[in-house]
């Protein structure tokens, strides 16, 4: 016994001398690589969930009337996922060494505790010194991440900043400005907004551009994918606008926009004088088919316009357009290189009788050409000039409106109102009737100041208008085709607005 | 006030001094911005591009007839739009409005709606030469009425479509998207809203603005807009709800059950309708949700049977609406959700209905309903489901426990006791002999405890039944059953008159742990001598009072009540009881008192003599115990003589209990020294193991190790060799002790310098040789070496 009591104390003293070392190596390693071990398993949890139904962290919550779409990952879930990443990581770290500290203390409290004891020491040891290292390492871990979070949400805002200023330029340089034809809007629309292209999907998306709900593309609740810029194609969804609400049919931002209003009194001609400058554009449309395409911009053009040149025949008297908002008609005008969408508005005579009428009429602030259409025959000074006969055959034609200058003074006050400068803008004085009247010696200015005697009229357009151009046309159809006065009214009115139209001699 | 009157048109001389479009006749004081609005609303374009006088007949173009309201002023404005072919100047396109304006439509109306207006024969679709035109007062009725509209309605049987378009127009009212009506003949679209405003009654009609013809209905302003085939907007579905009357298509939503009501009832019965549900309105409603309510109790007193849905509306809606109505209507619009099928009201809402009726308070509704949970609950319960209570205050009462009675005869044990929880908590007191004749007849062993034990609890008269019925039962049952949580439940005020029960239930309730032993005892001893039962006490009986030892103070108890007469089985179980005796410990004071009982007993006397001697062996032996106890601390040592000589004299089990108790004595003892003198071999042997235990370092008892250390000097234990080394190798143990235990063991010695002295010198030597042995120069001294 004496001998062998020493020996089983050696034998112990070696035993502790192992596993003490054992049991602290062990829990290192354990500790300090899993740690970093359980935070990206974590982070694969977050990231990659294996129930798709598992509810995603809560991301940001987004303001009353924000759009129907699905948050980009990175304005707001990726910085939610990191912190659920974060939160469970520790939760799992916790259990993690919950479970160390109960395996070391059961070695310390059994029957065994003689042999297991060594083990226990080490292990304590070793989870101490391994959790330290784990922590550092799963701290670095999670700083490089949240790195990566912070530097790829920077990135992305920077990139869909980028994207919008670059459309922007885009619109300008192409010179897109975009308006709202529908009544009671007018107004100059910054962006459109779209539908759900979804069929049934009842979502619109007020400002679908680069921002939180996408960069290059955005997701409708639905789950349908958009387009955010225009110059990614977003024109070929259906648009609305922003302000009203109403659709815009005509895809807007796909070409830059020609406003053209025409006003004057009632019964001046101006809605068979957008007649005709249609059935023009039509004919050059047919005539050169391949240089120039004319489509109607929407449905409502087109009901209103697609018969338009059965209604320039002389016999057939044009309708008393209704005292109510126009709606504009627009029409796409295509050439090789170049496109344009080309928005005429006629509004009834009766609104520019008065100047708070004429406040109403919004779209005369978005435009840069107009034209004025004047009925000579309604004009008394040159009326009484003629013989009792003329007089007799022309009497059912003539409008009994006020005096063009009227119409004149109260329009251009309010557009200047509106804020247009007219000291950029064009105007295009248009005599309507030239099939009834003789033409006359003179230039058409000289001609309205000396016989209609609308010489204030004449020199205040020059005046105010940066250029003038005073036309007279008779918008009529015969043998197939319009008045030539109309194609050279046309040529004047959109030079320079980039529309490519055919020259005079053809 | 009466409707002013407008008209407009294209003129060449009109109001306002231009040709063109313009008022051209008006009732004076028309305020501008009417003049503007009307203006506006009543632009009329022909669904046609007008081409010329020969191409165009204006008589067959739409009427546009509007209703609305101006939203500057809040002006009602009813307008009649007519296609009125060329103007002054020749052009086509050119229209006629004759427009009447009012700010009191409740009296210029009348009785007539708006769309009766249509075909009056003041319309005027030409102008006068006039231009200031008179008011009109009381204008007389067109060519609607509701005979008409039902006839329009029957041809086309509308029974689909209707109540699709009225739930449409409701929505549309209530702010959601306005209806579009799609039908190639404008006059079919009036009837239609004819129809619509006649089944929605005088004051939401008056509400639903209309047109019927709009050449541009995607801007259109009204709930409810007339437009012809082909003309519908771009994108109208996102926008309105479509009735495509022409193509048979429908926004296929749901019906709103008041439009189900209203086209259920139809055109013709619905102002009846509609005057009881008024009666019902509180005044605050404002869309179809909240008519619907008032509508379904005067539908209901109307005689219609209401849906489910209906009648779930109209229980939701009468516990708070009823604050605002008279008590009798309030009674009327609960007896019409009583007057449907039981079924179709849930038990929470019979419950609000409940507190309602006794709210107002109407007891035979209250009767009724109280009656109508009741026999809803105990249905349930006897399929098992869970009931909530239902306080009872009416004569249903009596209903309730008849039926109650009659459900627990066919009860599960599980739904008897839902049963009579539910009749507690419902206030239902069902009568006692019906509760003991169910307890008598219906329970038994044969049932699970825990339901026995619950049904039980619930009522002493059910305890009474139960016990009349385990009285004819063979005691083993008996036995078993009260053994268990039934036994639990009873009292001795349930056992009363019943001896041989009650004498079972006190042993189960000794052997369970509910009652002492020794009070069972007592309580069966008097109960058998109330009824004149011998013997009163058996050694069965103690046997199953006591199945194992009987405590020392129990016994010395007993020992009152034996008698020279008890049996010999008592005896025998006595001394069974005392001979067991010095196995047991004896350091507490029951011992004590049991042998100072005990000493001069004659149960000694009555015992067998080798029953007997131990007994009295021991008998002498505990007080010197005792006193050894108390006073060996105190120095009196004298009596550790005494014990050692007892233990010489004595016989084996005395020995055995000497052997177990003078150790733990002796380690009292002070001083231990003299104590130990004469100590036999065995004793001091038992008394070091004491040691060993007591001085091992994990205890570490400082006060033993010093008089331990103290007697190791002592003559009296220098004379014991034997003890003396054993007292050194347990003293050895110290050695291990932690440095804190040795410095208190030092410390303790403070009061003796000789003492401390001589267990510093100890100590210094221990660690000499424990410092060699590190070193490994020689190996310490084995103990007692």
């Amino acid at each position: 016994m004496q001998v062998l009591y020493p020996f089983l104390a050696l034998l112990y003293l070696a035993y502790v001398a192992c596993a003490v070392p054992i049991g602290a190596i062990s829990a290192f390693a354990a500790y300090s690589l899993g740690l970093p071990v359980a935070y990206f398993i974590s982070l694969g949890r977050v990231l990659l969930p294996q129930d798709p139904e598992q509810p995603r962290p809560a991301g940001p919550k987004l303001p009353p009337g924000a759009d129907p779409a699905v948050v980009q990952y990175f304005y707001g879930p990726a910085v939610a996922d990191a912190r659920h990443a974060l939160r469970t990581a520790y939760q799992d770290c916790r259990r993690y060494w919950r479970w160390g500290m109960r395996i070391t203390a059961s070695t310390l409290g059994e029957d065994r505790t003689i042999l297991t004891w060594p083990f226990g020491i080490g292990t304590a040891i070793g989870m101490t010194a391994g959790t330290a290292l784990g922590a550092v390492a799963t701290a670095g871990c999670a700083c490089v991440h949240l790195l990566a979070v912070g530097i790829s949400a920077a990135l992305v805002r920077a990139a869909g900043t980028v994207l919008r200023i670059a459309d922007s330029v885009v619109l300008r340089v192409k010179n897109i400005r975009m308006i709202c034809t529908n009544p009671d809007c007018y107004q100059r629309v910054p962006y459109p907004g779209y539908e759900c292209p979804r069929e049934g999907c009842p979502r619109r998306h007020q400002d679908v551009r680069p921002g939180r709900f996408g960069i290059l593309r955005r997701r409708c609740q639905c789950g349908e994918p958009m387009k955010t810029l225009l110059l990614f194609g977003s024109a070929g969804m259906s648009a609305f606008c922003p302000v009203c609400g109403h659709a815009l049919e005509h895809r807007p931002g796909s070409a830059p926009e020609i406003v053209l209003p025409l006003f004057g009194t009632a019964g001046a001609g101006k809605t068979r004088l957008l007649l005709s400058m249609v059935v023009q554009l039509q004919l050059w449309s047919r005539e050169r088919s391949k240089r120039l395409t004319v489509e109607f911009g929407d449905t409502a053009t087109k009901d209103r316009l697609e018969g338009a040149s059965e209604l320039l025949s002389p016999e057939i008297a044009t309708g008393h357009t209704p005292p109510e908002l126009p709606r504009a008609y627009t029409i796409r005008l295509a050439t090789r290189k170049r496109r344009r969408l080309l928005h005429m508005f006629d509004a009834a005579g009766e609104f520019y009788y008065s100047t708070t009428r004429i406040q109403e009429l919004g779209f005369l602030g978005q435009a840069r050409t107009f034209i004025l259409v004047i009925d000579p025959l309604s004009v008394d000074a040159f009326w009484d000039r003629l013989l009792p006969e003329q007089q007799a055959d022309l009497k059912a034609v003539r409008s009994a409106a006020p005096s063009p200058d009227l119409a004149y003074q109260q329009a251009h006050q309010e557009i200047e109102a509106m804020g247009t400068r007219l000291r950029s803008a064009r105007l295009a004085v248009v005599f309507s009737r030239a099939d009834l009247i003789e033409e006359p010696a003179a230039d058409v200015a000289a001609w309205a100041c000396g016989e209609l005697g609308l010489g204030n009229l004449v020199r205040s357009a020059r005046l105010n208008f940066s250029q003038t151009c005073f036309f007279r046309t008779a918008a009529v159809m015969t043998g197939g085709a319009v008045h030539e006065s109309i194609p050279a009214l046309m040529r004047w009115v959109l030079a320079g607005s980039g529309a490519d139209l055919p020259e005079e001699s053809s | 006030m009466a409707f002013q009157q407008l008209y407009y048109t294209s003129c060449e001389h009109g109001l306002e001094g231009y040709s063109g479009y313009q008022f051209i006749a008006i009732t004076p004081g028309v305020r501008p911005a009417v003049l503007r609005e009307v203006e506006e609303r009543t632009v009329y374009e022909p669904p046609h591009w007008p081409t010329g006088p020969d191409q165009n007949d204006p008589e067959a173009d739409p009427v546009a007839f509007s209703y609305g309201m101006s939203e500057v002023t809040g002006e009602t404005i009813v307008a009649r739009g007519v296609s009125a072919g060329t103007d002054y100047s020749g052009r086509p396109g050119n229209y006629f409005v004759h427009a009447l304006v009012t700010g009191t439509p409740e009296q210029d109306f009348g009785s007539l709606l708006p769309v009766e207006l249509w075909g009056a024969e003041f319309w005027r679709s030409t102008p006068d030469a006039a231009t200031e035109l008179p008011e009109l007062s009381g204008p007389p009725p067109g060519a609607i009425d509701r005979p008409g509209v039902q006839a329009f309605l029957d041809a086309r049987e509308a029974e689909g479509v209707l109540p699709e378009l009225l739930t449409a127009v409701g929505r549309a009212m209530a702010g959601e998207r306005p209806v579009l009506v799609v039908t190639s003949d404008v006059t079919e679209i009036v009837w239609w809203i004819a129809a619509v405003s006649y089944l929605l009654g005088d004051r939401l009609a008056r509400q639903m603005t209309f047109t019927t013809y709009s050449h541009r209905p995607g801007y259109s302003r009204y709930h409810v807009t007339g437009v012809l085939p082909g003309r519908l907007p771009p994108e109208a579905d996102a926008s309105f709800q479509i009735f495509d009357l022409a193509a048979g298509r429908t926004p296929a939503d749901s019906v709103h059950p008041l439009a189900a009501i209203l086209v259920s009832t139809g055109v013709m019965a619905a102002p009846g309708l509609w005057q009881q549900a008024a009666a019902f309105a509180p005044g605050a409603e404002g869309g179809m949700d909240d008519w619907l309510p008032p509508v379904a109790v005067a539908a209901g007193l109307l005689g219609r049977r209401l849906s489910q849905s209906e009648t779930d509306t109209v229980a939701g809606w009468l516990p708070d609406a009823a604050n605002r109505m008279p008590t009798g209507l309030a009674d009327m619009s609960l007896g019409v959700a009583l007057a449907q099928p039981p079924e179709m009201l849930s038990e929470e809402q019979l419950h609000e209905l409940l507190d309602l009726a006794r709210r107002l308070p109407t007891p035979p509704r209250a009767e009724a309903l109280e009656r109508l949970l009741a026999e809803r609950a105990i249905a349930r319960i006897t399929r098992g489901e869970p009931a909530a209570p239902v306080p009872l205050a009416s004569p249903a009462v009596q209903a309730a426990r008849d039926l109650a009675i009659g459900a627990l005869d066919a009860a599960s044990p599980q739904q008897a006791l839902a049963l009579l929880k539910w009749a507690a908590a419902s206030g239902i007191a069902l009568p006692e002999t019906e509760l003991e004749r169910f307890g008598r007849t219906r329970l038994g062993p044969d049932i699970p405890e825990r339901e026995l034990a619950g049904l039980v609890r619930l009522h002493p008269a059910i305890r009474r039944g139960l016990l009349g019925r385990l009285a004819g039962e063979p005691p083993e049952v008996t036995r078993a059953l009260l053994s268990g949580p039934v036994g639990t439940q009873l009292g001795e005020e349930d056992l009363e008159g019943q001896p041989e029960l009650t004498e079972l239930w006190l042993l189960e309730s000794v052997a369970a742990g509910r009652i002492r032993s020794v009070t069972a005892f007592d309580r069966i001893v008097d109960a058998r001598a109330a009824v004149q039962r011998s013997p009163r006490v058996d050694a069965a009986l103690l046997s199953m009072l006591w199945p194992h030892d009987c405590p020392p103070d129990e016994l010395a108890e007993l020992l009152g009540v034996l008698t020279d007469a008890d049996a010999p089985d008592v005896l025998h179980w006595f001394a069974a009881q005392l001979g067991s005796v010095p196995a047991r410990g004896m350091a507490s004071e029951e011992w004590f008192a049991l042998a100072q009982a005990l000493a001069g007993h004659q149960v000694l006397d009555m015992l067998p003599e080798q029953d007997a001697r131990p007994v009295r062996n021991t008998i002498r032996v505990l007080p010197l115990l005792h006193r050894a106890w108390l006073e060996g601390p105190r120095g009196n040592t004298d009596l550790f003589g005494e014990l050692f000589g007892e233990y010489a004299r004595a016989d084996a089990g005395t020995r055995r209990l000497l052997e177990r108790e003078l150790p733990r004595l002796l380690a009292r003892a002070t001083p231990l020294g003299r104590a130990l003198r004469g100590c036999p071999g065995d004793l001091a042997a038992a008394f070091c193991r004491e040691l060993d235990d007591r001085l091992a370092p994990m205890r570490s008892d400082t006060a033993l190790a010093r008089r331990v250390f103290s007697a190791s000097g002592h003559p009296d234990v220098m004379a014991q060799p034997a003890l003396s080394e054993r007292m050194a190798a347990a003293l050895e143990q110290v050695r291990h002790w932690s440095r804190h235990d040795l410095g208190a063991l030092a410390q303790s010695m403070d009061d003796d310098a000789e003492l401390a002295e001589s267990f510093r010198k100890w100590r210094k030597a221990r660690r000499a040789e424990q410092s060699r042995w590190r070193r490994g120069w020689t190996r310490p001294a084995e103990p007692g070496s």
